[in-house]
């Protein structure tokens, strides 16, 4: 489970607010707990443990729209500016949450945990060539985005 | 080459495209894993393995426990239905030419003989009973609506046959070589020879004694002789 923590967080980064991450990594933990005999049986094991990961940050993202608006996010922005641009990382993230999902997803485990289109193309169950230009579009997207803001 | 296309961050550097790349790595590097999580790890493999080795178990069981139903449930349609005669009790009686000792089912076609001193008594489904006694031989016949309402056949050859019917009329029939009894609820006794003679006593209801030429009906307490296979009506 370990091994494949990292990549679950990264994925969650594609949907959730960081503040939000480590509460719906436990939830992804424990639901892929309770659907063991189904990970014995599948031969694409980190596909189907993300396809959880995005049930979780889903719902979680639709409870929080019911919810009033929470006041826990503010406190950790102050000190992660990027250099220049006046953008926090949390604003990058955010930005980077604006994408499609297709490209928000390959995107998060490019940028956060550096993972080569092979390994994204594994985790998300694609071939590397279909990583590779979600990664390039994507990328197109988010850096007009970023221009805009006047990053960096 | 496309230059917004993406380096590989393990097949070599950057190209100058990829700056705002490696910015965003570096700003985005916060949310990184560092160390372990304190997540569960799962079961042992060797676990793992038990449980699928059981779960293979259960689901072979199930499977074969379908198998079994289906194949119980073709028999059912596909056998037709044993024969409805069953031996009550017996003393000296031959069926197919050998002794019978056995309080089983006698099958279709089978023969039946008893000694001058012997007896069998067999029901007759849920219709009624028949009792064979002294030298007589009989022949069960398979019933004329196959496996239908129950009109149960026996062929009398020679010998004593005595019969309750406790079924609506004309459910069980006997036939001989020159006529045949038809019951219409009642309990009678047949006797009859190798030549056709003999006689027939009903006991109560009505019987109607037939063959190609003749037809009588018989109420209870009266009786019929017959020579040569004719019924004596005088």
């Amino acid at each position: 489970m370990q091994r494949h923590a990292a990549t679950m967080r990264a994925y969650l980064h594609a949907f959730l607010p960081p503040h939000e991450i480590d509460d719906q990594l436990q939830e992804t933990t424990l639901a892929i707990w309770r659907g063991l005999s189904i990970l014995r049986t599948t031969n694409r094991p980190v596909p189907w443990m993300l396809g959880i990961a995005r049930h979780r940050a889903l719902r979680a993202l639709r409870q929080r729209h019911k919810a009033p608006a929470s006041l826990a996010e503010p406190e950790q922005l102050a000190d992660r500016s990027s250099g220049g641009s006046g953008l926090t990382a949390e604003d990058l993230l955010r930005i980077l949450q604006k994408l499609p999902e297709a490209y928000r997803v390959s995107l998060a485990l490019r940028l956060i945990e550096q993972k080569g289109s092979e390994e994204i193309g594994k985790a998300l169950g694609m071939t590397p060539g279909s990583v590779r230009v979600n990664l390039t579009r994507g990328m197109m997207q988010l850096r007009q985005q970023l221009l805009r803001e006047g990053y960096p | 080459m496309n230059p917004n296309y993406l380096h590989d961050p393990h097949q070599g550097e950057p190209t100058e495209h990829d700056q705002m790349l490696q910015q965003l790595e570096q700003d985005l590097s916060v949310f990184r894993q560092e160390g372990e999580l304190s997540l569960p790890e799962l079961p042992p493999r060797a676990l793992r393995k038990e449980r699928t080795i059981w779960r293979m178990f259960s689901l072979g069981l199930a499977g074969s426990l379908l198998v079994a139903s289906l194949l119980f449930a073709l028999s059912l349609l596909l056998d037709p239905p044993s024969s409805p005669y069953a031996v009550r009790s017996q003393s000296a009686l031959m069926v197919n030419g050998a002794k019978w000792t056995e309080k089983q089912r006698l099958p279709f076609d089978s023969v039946l003989q008893t000694t001058a001193d012997g007896s069998c008594v067999m029901t007759v489904g849920n219709v009624g009973a028949a009792t064979l006694t002294g030298e007589s031989r009989v022949q069960i016949l398979s019933p004329l609506d196959a496996y239908g309402d129950g009109r149960y056949r026996l062929m009398l050859d020679y010998g004593n046959l005595e019969v309750y019917v406790n079924a609506p009329a004309q459910a069980f029939l006997i036939e001989t070589p020159w006529f045949q009894v038809w019951d219409l609820g009642c309990h009678y006794e047949l006797q009859l020879d190798a030549e056709g003679n003999g006689s027939l006593a009903v006991f109560s209801g009505a019987v109607r004694w037939q063959s190609q030429e003749q037809s009588v009906r018989l109420d209870a307490g009266e009786s019929l002789t017959i020579l040569a296979g004719q019924a004596q009506t005088n």
